[in-house]
């Protein structure tokens, strides 16, 4: 009886844990692979495949658990990305190409983890301090006012000289976002939000979106637990541009703008909104696309024939493809659901409950 | 007075130029619930558009434009949007991205990434003095072409059968089908008129720069978002009301913002646009049909 007990509550805790375990065990598995066998230009991509990965969760944490889309997510990626950037480049170097910094940020030199997590914490106080108003909007408002948001920040990072340089490039970042690191980061990006998920806030979140009125009605404070999300969700955004700006090098403020956080929404809502699964399945997709036809586009030689590239292809295939999945299949490449791994115990001839699907597949009154 | 006579009537100017653009937005968001973010697009190729015949008399070089874009738009319904008409809004805005980006590539395959200059008609640089008051044809062409427009649109709405069949598809699409209304040809138009108001937009741009490229439509798709969302979404007449709304706020931003603070000015516009979301979250002039029932 006690045995009986303690396999069923190991078996629940595995449900509990097996979707995020499903995205951890083959992410660790690839990274593996491209550290021992890969050429140095695939570890390249595989970096930035997760660096996608990390931001379109980020994004996910608030969009897809509410169903409020948010347009302005990059801007805190932006800010996050200047503030540890700001922390982290020698003072030496920042005497020279910011001579009218303030004093209090002039001498400091943070070891990139420090400046990381205090990235990700002053993010977290601006997005407290003006996401309120925001997540009580209904509708396209908070799309609109999120797009608003991300505007007034890059205005401010474009133009604010005596702190990030204005429109020229930030440079002089130490660059130590590495395969192993970002890995790291990952399993601690996906192990957050799918705790978030699973936890009390995030199934009153889910709750919500799935419907907004019944919600409400059984005593859920929407508003608040989408603040909860947003302040999250702002956090892991500016890991991200932390750990992009210590990828590249260097900032620019036109680089963490509207194309980059299009494409995250769309890497989202590809792989499919609706779940964890399915933000990282979007990112890994759309990024790997994206690499494979800048390398076919890139020209190339067949014998004596030579193709040369043509600016602009690349992107109309990849629109095209994109299409085709949103047509194929409107609810994303995993239909929203998470990975579900509860049959592999099994496997082993036990018979369990059924894993409950966390991401309900929603119903929708069809429009036609 | 006579400069605050001059900012008033920039602002109008800019506010037509808004309000054409928030329209083309709102009369497809009414019919399909589509944001389409592709209308940028529009724009954008209306220029080129402009561009392509700009060998001929400009009178035809602006019809062969209009008509250009507003085939564009159809076939732009056509070959995507239709297929997604049942999916939810995200999913189609998402996919208006995506539209985006391949007319925005098609358009760089066909004519390079560089800007180029379009050739305008000798009037357009032109302005009239009034009183002392500085009046730019170009000023003058947008107040001009906003009032055709509605005019014609309040026409088409009130007097046509289609028109009538599209408020109705506006106010409940399924009800208008049961009808006897024919979704296809009701979105088809919207897409059209859509066309028609982003080739006119196109005109009052190139007539301000002079130049086109590739990359030109986000500006004022953007501001048409968020004239459309503080107007009142699914209302023709918010949306108007919050082109002009936004133009106005631009206008006042430049008069009152000390120069150093100048180079900020989207971010005050910007701002405002929160506060008034903020205090007004179903916009202005809300519409109805929008609000969902329980």
């Amino acid at each position: 009886m006690a045995e009986s007990s303690l396999r069923s509550r190991g078996f629940a805790l595995w449900v509990r844990v097996a979707p995020v375990v499903g995205l951890i065990v083959p992410i660790c598995l690839g990274v593996l692979l491209a550290q021992a066998f890969a050429p140095p230009s695939i570890k390249r991509v595989v970096v930035t495949t997760l660096l996608n990965v990390i931001l379109v969760v980020g994004f996910y944490v608030f969009s897809g658990n509410s169903g409020v889309i948010s347009f302005g997510h990059i801007g805190f990626t932006a800010i996050g990305a200047y503030v540890v950037g700001l922390l982290t480049i020698p003072p030496l170097m920042k005497q020279v190409i910011l001579p009218d910094l303030p004093s209090a940020v002039a001498h400091l030199s943070l070891p990139s983890i420090t400046a990381m997590l205090v990235g990700c914490l002053v993010v977290a106080v601006f997005a407290a301090a003006i996401g309120y108003p925001i997540v009580r909007l209904k509708g396209v408002g908070p799309g609109i006012a999120t797009l608003a948001m991300l505007e007034i920040i890059h205005v401010v990072l474009a133009n604010w000289k005596a702190v990030t340089g204005g429109d020229s490039t930030l440079v002089g970042i130490r660059i130590d976002t590495t395969l192993p690191v970002i890995t790291a980061w990952t399993v601690v990006v996906l192990i957050c939000a799918y705790a978030y998920q699973t936890s009390r806030s995030g199934r009153r979140l889910k709750a919500s979106r799935e419907d907004f009125e019944a919600a409400r009605s059984v005593g859920i404070q929407v508003s608040l637990e989408r603040y909860k999300a947003l302040i999250l969700s702002a956090a892991i955004m500016a890991l991200g541009g932390g750990l992009y700006g210590h990828y590249l090098g260097s900032l620019s403020p036109r680089t963490l703008y509207l194309a980059l956080g299009f494409l995250g929404v769309l890497m989202a809502v590809v792989g499919g909104i609706n779940s964890l699964s399915g933000a990282v399945t979007g990112a890994v997709v759309v990024s790997a696309l994206t690499e494979a036809l800048r390398r076919f586009a890139d020209g190339f030689s067949i014998g004596a024939l030579e193709v040369r590239s043509v600016a602009g292809v690349q992107e109309v295939v990849l629109a095209i493809l994109l299409l085709v999945i949103l047509v194929r299949m409107p609810a994303g490449l995993t239909g929203g659901r998470e990975i579900n791994l509860s049959f592999l115990s099994r496997i082993r001839g036990r018979r369990g409950p059924r894993a409950p699907d966390p991401g309900t597949v929603e119903q929708r009154v069809e429009t036609t | 007075m006579m400069t605050i006579l001059q900012y008033f009537v920039d602002a109008v100017a800019l506010g037509c130029l808004f309000a054409l653009a928030a329209i083309g937005v709102g009369i497809v968001f009414g019919v399909m619930r589509l944001a389409n973010f592709a209308h940028g697009e529009f724009i954008m190729i209306g220029a080129y558009a402009l561009l392509m015949f700009s060998s001929l008399p400009w009178e035809i070089t602006w019809l062969l434009a209009l008509c250009f874009v507003a085939l564009v738009a159809v076939l732009t319904e056509r070959v995507a949007f239709r297929w997604l008409r049942s999916a939810d809004s995200s999913t189609l805005l998402v996919s208006s991205f995506a539209v985006s980006i391949l007319l925005q590539n098609a358009v760089v395959i066909a004519f390079r990434s560089r800007p180029r200059a379009v050739p305008l008609p000798a009037f357009v640089g032109e302005s009239l003095d009034i009183l002392g008051l500085r009046l730019p044809v170009v000023s003058l062409l947008a107040i001009v072409l906003a009032v055709v427009c509605v005019a014609a649109l309040v026409v088409f709405f009130k007097r046509t059968s289609l028109g009538l069949q599209m408020r109705a598809a506006a106010e409940d699409f399924r009800m208008a089908q049961l009808l006897g209304t024919r979704a296809n040809r009701v979105v088809a138009a919207a897409f059209a008129i859509s066309g028609i108001l982003a080739c006119a937009v196109s005109i009052l741009i190139t007539a301000r720069s002079g130049t086109v490229s590739p990359t030109m439509g986000l500006t004022p798709v953007l501001f048409a978002f968020v004239a459309v969302t503080i107007g009142g979404l699914g209302n023709l007449v918010g949306s108007a009301v919050g082109g002009f709304l936004v133009g106005f706020i631009t206008i006042a931003m430049q008069a009152v913002l000390p120069p150093g603070l100048s180079s900020y000015m989207d971010a005050f516009t910007f701002l405002a646009v929160i506060a008034i979301l903020i205090f007004r979250p179903q916009g202005l002039l809300p519409s109805i049909a929008v609000e969902e029932r329980v």
